[in-house]
Order: structure tokens, then sequence, then C-alpha cells
């Protein structure tokens, strides 16, 4: 087991390497001067320009701004913004708590909706149950996020008015920042209001993040249930007389392993998702900085962001990987042990 | 641990949650307004605005975007203001004259305080142009201002500034660049400014969360008397459907940027407010290229287009058709202009004959308008299509003279027709840029005329005739000036929108609903 996560963590620095290249290069990557990129169509001085150009390093030799921005990004300094005149890891530092808020919740409401739909449908197969969970599932999965988005807020913000469309918090709460967490710091407060404020907030876009991913995990769990229903010690279970829910939770165990690595490969992409629903809900989160960030030319500020979620991306791969192989010992068996 | 009997994913949740939860330590407040929960709805004398975006920045110099200047000129003020109809207006400054034709003198209102208590006076004044112009500090606003000489200190109530030639456009500029005060900057430097900005405006900074919102208060001591609501919010909501969502259920009172084929699904408690924008879109014609370089055919594909329905069908009427590159309010306009009127059998006569089909470029955000245009150069004969480009790669082809034909947009926010005049029509100007590759020794002449007379008369007979000159040698089919549109809560009392954007709300009052 030690062996495999020494392993996988030496690919994993591997990965991460390759990743530092490839967004240290978007910047020389873009066509024409970065300068010259970063405020096209601006009345910006050419002095200004060439000033901006020494302050973002590019009159260095490749090789050096290479290695200088990496010996500041292990520091935690990723550069100042160019539009904003913040350091990068600040900005970025403001918005991961949100993002990851957003990407549990979803996951919470995946996990409460996927559960039940799976077992009902993979006990009672053939059923009218099975047919609407099927049915569920592909809605879940055909759905892009920002239709889905909008369509929620149109019946239950604009119509409704039973949640508010757009925001974290109502503003006005005056609540202390401790963890960065809304819901956490509310909490650690006993700030009620707030804290109720936070969950009517996030839960339109925890809903719209989450249905792709109930889809997914529903399927996979329902053919983990169907594959173990018939297995024998399920029978000799069942011949016991044990309770259903003792014995579900028997299969569930045996059925989890495979549904956890989609689950991993899958936060994976809600924080690819996440940017369209934070656009969409107004949602302070990393998402929504790359695109503004994008939008303003900011290289800086992508560069950081990108790397950050890179970063983000291949930690959960890693930290599922190593789950899967602690919750299903085969793995390190096959993998890599021996 | 080779082969755990009872595995716990649960745990393994708790430990995600735990790792995130020391990836990023916190602090400030998720506001700071600190007054009753609860949306726009509920907080007693709370205004909440919606724009497209954040702000990048507080502080006001260092910025060049619209939404960041809209939050901006609520806490800070410049020394002239611009009315709804662009004309200089005292905001900071109660009068000006000029001594001659590159010397202003600016009387500043007195018993005016920032903030944070420091008196306004001359010295504020020359030390934000002196901070803007400043090439150290990197502005990106030193170009609006880059005809500025010299800022003097008279007394503490006169600033006397100077300029490297007669600039007609000043007032202009100083409209859109705020006071700072100078004693607090150079105590606590540049990055606490920005954290803790203090102005004059009727607004005073309260804290801003990032990509959520801005959290002003009013200021009981504003020299022009209190703002009538207590606390001003600005929400960045990025989604159009969002934003009119958030104005729909109350979150909001004002949701700006509403686009014109969409302002009619406002609905109850709410109505779409417009105002003559700034910005006119344009159909330029490379002048030096074929079927071009005929000015029949530049003629001719004046005559082809139809504005009007333009207008209607992609603004549903919320747009003015333009005759020339120009719009009324614009110093400059020439009201007795004959432009081109809509002439599709004229059009087709000589459109129908040109052999080689035109590329129309574009950028994505142009990508509507440029397909009509294209559509109705189509329906008078002209092999026309549309391509979109990223936006630099459509500079570089517009800049580069590799352009055949373009649509796009240029925005004057300063009211002032030499803007687009010298920008587009004027060689020394357009720094290498090739654009339509339209020059006549006669206008440039007229424009640089302009730009150096001071009698307001003089400058409007000048511009007409540029204007003139212009719509003869037709390098452009003038399209449309399109309005600004806000959506706007029932409950909002005396609020005007602005062409250019601003959010004039010191005399806004909000009545319960």
């Amino acid at each position: 087991m030690l062996g495999f996560v020494v392993r996988r963590l030496g690919q994993t620095v591997l990965v991460l390497f390759g990743v530092s290249i490839i967004v240290f290069s978007l910047i020389h990557i873009t066509p024409g001067d970065a300068v010259d990129v970063m405020f096209a169509g601006e009345n910006v001085s050419a002095e200004q320009r060439e000033q901006y150009r020494r302050q973002l390093g590019l009159d260095q030799p490749l090789v050096q701004q290479y290695l200088a921005y990496m010996a500041s990004a292990a520091q935690g300094d990723l550069g100042t913004s160019i539009r904003r005149g913040t350091p990068v890891t600040e900005i970025i530092g403001t918005t991961i708590p949100a993002t990851v808020e957003l990407t549990l919740a979803a996951l919470l409401v995946a996990v409460v909706i996927a559960v039940p739909v799976a077992v009902v449908s993979a006990l009672r197969q053939g059923s009218v149950w099975e047919r609407g969970g099927n049915l569920l599932a592909l809605f879940g999965i055909s759905m892009p996020s920002f239709w889905l988005g909008i369509m929620l807020i149109l019946v239950f913000s604009a119509g409704l008015q039973w949640f508010p469309a757009s925001g974290r918090v109502a503003s006005g709460t005056g609540l202390q920042q401790i963890t960065g967490f809304l819901l956490v710091d509310a909490v650690l407060q006993g700030d009620w209001a707030a804290a109720w404020s936070g969950l009517v907030h996030i839960a339109l876009p925890a809903v719209t993040l989450g249905t792709a991913i109930t889809a997914t995990l529903s399927r996979v769990l329902r053919s983990g249930l169907l594959e173990v229903k018939g297995q024998d010690y399920v029978e000799a279970l069942r011949a016991r007389g044990l309770r259903f829910t003792t014995l579900l939770r028997h299969m569930l165990r045996n059925a989890l392993p495979a549904s956890v690595i989609v689950m991993g490969v899958r936060i994976g992409s809600l924080l690819g998702g996440a940017i369209v629903v934070e656009v969409v809900f107004g949602w302070p989160g990393l998402g929504r900085l790359v695109v503004d960030a994008i939008q303003n030319r900011d290289f800086p500020l992508v560069q950081g962001a990108v790397l950050v979620l890179a970063v983000l991306f291949v930690l959960v791969n890693l930290f599922t990987d190593i789950l899967q192989a602690w919750l299903d010992p085969r793995v390190t068996l096959t993998g890599v042990s021996r | 641990m080779r082969k755990p009997h009872h595995p716990h994913p649960r745990r393994a949740l708790v430990l995600l949650a735990g790792l995130a939860l020391t990836a990023c330590a916190g602090g400030g407040t998720f506001d700071d307004t600190g007054d009753a929960a609860g949306g726009a709805g509920s907080g007693a004398g709370q205004l909440v605005i919606a724009q497209s975006a954040d702000i990048l920045t507080m502080d006001p110099h260092m910025h060049r975007t619209r939404t960041t200047q809209n939050v901006v000129h609520t806490v800070f003020e410049s020394l002239v203001g611009q009315d709804t109809n662009l004309d200089p207006v005292p905001e900071l400054a109660t009068g000006w004259e000029q001594a001659d034709d590159r010397t202003w003198r600016f009387h500043l209102r007195e018993n005016v305080r920032f903030h944070n208590g420091e008196a306004f006076d001359a010295e504020d004044v020359k030390f934000s142009i002196e901070r803007i112009l400043d090439p150290e500090q990197a502005s990106l606003r030193a170009s609006m201002l880059e005809v500025i000489d010299t800022v003097t200190v008279e007394d503490e109530h006169t600033v006397v500034i100077t300029t490297d030639a007669p600039a007609p456009t000043l007032l202009a500029g100083l409209a859109v660049n705020e006071i700072v005060p100078s004693e607090y900057v150079t105590e606590v430097g540049d990055e606490r400014f920005a954290a803790a900005p203090v102005g004059t405006g009727p607004f005073r900074f309260a804290g801003w969360t990032p990509n959520e919102s801005v959290n002003l208060t009013a200021n009981p001591d504003y020299w022009g008397g209190a703002p009538s609501v207590d606390s001003l919010v600005f929400r960045p909501i990025p989604e159009v459907a969002s934003r009119m969502a958030a104005l729909q259920s109350g979150d909001v009172h004002i949701a700006a940027e509403i686009p014109a084929d969409l302002a009619g699904e406002l609905g109850d408690g709410a109505q779409a407010v417009g105002v003559p924008g700034t910005r006119v879109f344009f159909l330029a014609m490379n002048v030096t290229a074929p079927p071009f370089d005929q000015h029949e055919v530049r003629v001719a594909a004046n005559r082809a287009i139809d504005k009007e329905t333009l207008a209607n069908a992609l603004y549903e009427g919320r747009a003015r058709a333009l005759d020339q590159p120009a719009y009324p309010e614009m110093v400059g306009y020439a009201e007795d202009l004959r432009g081109y009127d809509f002439d599709p059998a004229a059009a087709s006569a000589v459109l129908q004959a040109v052999p080689e089909p035109v590329q129309i470029d574009s950028i994505e955000a142009t990508r509507t308008l440029a397909e009509a245009v294209a559509g109705q150069l189509q329906a008078a004969g002209l092999k026309a299509e549309v391509t979109v480009f990223e936006e630099q790669a459509f500079l570089d082809r517009i800049e580069s003279g590799a352009s055949t034909a373009y649509v796009s947009s240029w925005g004057v926010a300063e009211g002032d027709a030499d803007v687009i005049l010298a920008r587009h029509f004027w060689s020394p100007s357009r720094d290498g840029a090739f654009y339509t590759g339209y020059t006549t020794a006669r206008r440039d002449d007229l424009i640089s005329r302009g730009r150096s007379t001071h009698d307001p008369q003089e400058r409007e007979r000048i511009y007409a005739e540029a204007m003139q000159i212009v719509m003869d040698d037709a390098p452009w089919v003038p399209l449309l000036n399109p309005e600004e549109i806000s959506g706007v809560r029932d409950s909002v009392r005396g609020w005007e929108p602005s062409p250019i954007g601003r959010f004039n709300v010191a005399d806004v009052a909000l009545e319960s609903n």
C-alpha cells in the first residue's frame, strides 16, 4: 500500500511538472507579443508596454523566466494581476472556498439522489421505477448545465421566487470570514440567518452542478449493485434471513469501489463544470475568476488560476486513486506493488 | 494497512474537506455593511445594482473598464461632470475659464472633505493628475490626459492647467478621471489606498468581496446633501438571464446592460429604461483594394443598407440610424449633413456588376449585426460573406490593411466628434493603423484645425465640413447608435440612466413595495 502511494505521488509530481510547463507557456504560445495582446485596442503607450514587459519578466531568457516563475510559485507567489494590481495568490485564495463549497454541495446532492435511485432501479429491475430511474439518468446526462441553470432560475427565482438567482449570501449579513467557507463560518458564529441565506443561495447552483454527476453515479452504482446482486454471498445472506437494510449495506460496500473511481474523475470535471455554473449563478468562485481573467486578458491571473485548477484536479485524482486502493486491495496487487 | 476490514468512505470526505480547509486561510468579512440581513427587498434603504462584471480595483487611476468606473465614481468625483447631453457641468470644480488657448483656470469647490476628513484642495487636483501621468505609476488612464503639460496650484482653491497644444477635449478627459486625496495616498501607499479608498463622493467605501459585492454606505457629510438611501451595493452578475431574474425577484433594484431584444421581457414590478448610448457602429471599407477602391461601390454600399430595419430587427427599435460617423449629442455632429438614403434600386445597379466576393470581418460581439449587413448587401447583389475573428486577429487584420471590409464599433463617451474623426480619419493619430486606408490632405488639415480651435461655433463648422467630406468620400457606412438599457424596479424613485452607463444615485430614493 505504502509503495503504491509513493509510486503514485511520483507520477503526480511528473504530471505537475508538465502542467507547470504548459501553464508557463500560455503567455508565450499566444500568437503575437503577450503585452500587445493584453492591451489590444487600448490606448497604451509604447513606454508603458515596455514597462509591463519588464514587470512580467518578458525581457529575460525563456529558461530563466520559467525558473523564476516556478521558484516564486513554489513559495506561493504567482505574480501580480495586470488588471487589479493585487497578488494573484491572494485573488485566487478568496475564490477557492466558494468553489470547494459548491463542489461539495453538488456532490452531496448527487449522492442523496443517486443512491436511492440506483438501489431502487437495481433491485426492482424491469419495474416502472427502473425505467423512471433510467429516464432521470438520461435526462441528467444530456442536459447542458447552462440551460438547466437558467431554467431553474426562471422557474424558482424569477417565477416562484423561492430561491435567489445569484450570489452566495444576501448582502448585509455582516458575517465574519474565518475559514472562508460561508456555511462553516455562519455555523461557527451561530449566525443562523446567514447560514440559511447561504443555503438558499447554494441550492440552485448545487442542483445544477450535481445533476450531471447524479446521472453518472446512479448508473455506475446500479450496475455495481446488479453485479453483486446475483453473487452467492448475497443469496447466502438473504437465506439467513437478514434484514433488508443490512443486506443492502453489504451490497453497497462491494458495489462502491467502482463508483468511487467514477466520482473521483467526475469531481475533476466538476471543477470544469463549475466554470459554467459559477458564471450562470454569479457564484464568486475560481471558475468565474478564470472567465473574468480571460475576458480581461489578464495573463498572470489566467496562468495562476489554471495552475491552481490543474493542481486541484491532479490532487483529487491522486486522492481518489489512494482511496480506491484502500477500499479495494486488489488495485494495489494488480497495479503497482509487484 | 493491507486490508482494512471496514472501509469508511465518510472518513475520506471529512479528510477531503479538512484538506481544502487548510488550503485557504480566511480574512476580512463576507461583507461589511453590518445592517439588517436580507436581499434588496428587506434591507431598509439599501439600493442594490447589478452589473455584468465585478470591479477590478477601487483605485480610480489603475483600471480602464467601465464597470469599475461606474462603482468608483460613486465614491470619487472628478473636477468636471457630464450631464445627460454629455456637456461638461461643475463637479469638484465650481467653474473654469481659459486665460488663453493653452491655459485653463479651475475654481474648486470649498468646504469639501474626503471621507477620512482630509480637506479637498488644489494640491489634491495637482497630485491626482500628476499621479495619472507619472510613467512610474503606469496608469492605463495616462493617454486620456496626455495633452496636459503642467498643473499649478495658484491658491488653495484655484488650479491652473496648461496643455501642450490647444485642447478642446480637455474637459471631457477630466470628467472621466477622479480626484484622490494626496496626503492619504502618499501616507498609506497605493496598495492600502486601493484596499481602503476614500474619496469625496456621495458614498463611502465599506467593503469589497471579489465577485460577490461592493458595499458602500451613504456619506452623510456629502457636499451635495446626504443620499436618500442608507447603503448601496454593487453586485456582478455576468449572465444576462440571471441578472434579469435577480431584478424580477427583487434581489436587485437596477440591472444594467439589458440587451434590447430582451428588454420587453422584464415583466411586473420592473421596467426597461433606455437612454441614447455613446457607441457608434459602422461598416468600414478598405479604399485601396477592389471592389471598394471604386467610389461608386462605396456609395452603393451606403445606399444598400436599410438602417431602420436593422434598428428594428436587431434592437427592437432601441437604436438610432446614423447618417454620419457621429450621434446627435456629440460636439461636431453636422445637423445639415446630407447622408445617403436607402435606395436598393440604385445600389443594386452598381453592386450587381461587382465580380469579386467580399469578405466582411467581424468579432463575435458584432456577428449578428455584421451578418444582417451582409444580408442586405447580398440582397443588393454583392457577394458578401461574414468571417468572425478572435479579437486580436481582427485587430491585426484591420490595422495591417489585410481586411477588405469590417463591421466594428467605437465608443465616444467623451461626446466629442474629435475622438472618432481623429482616430479613424486623421492620418497623424492612426498610429500606424491602416483601417480603411483613407486619407485626404484637406480633411487632415480640417481635423488638425478642429483640434486646435476653441471657439465652439468654429469647431462645429470645421467638424461639419470634415463630416461632409467623410460622407462624400464614403469610406464608412455609418450604421447605428444603440440605447443603453437598464432594468429598474418600480420602487426606485428619481433615477435616470446616463448615456455613459454611470449610476448617479445620490438622489435616488426607494419606495417600500
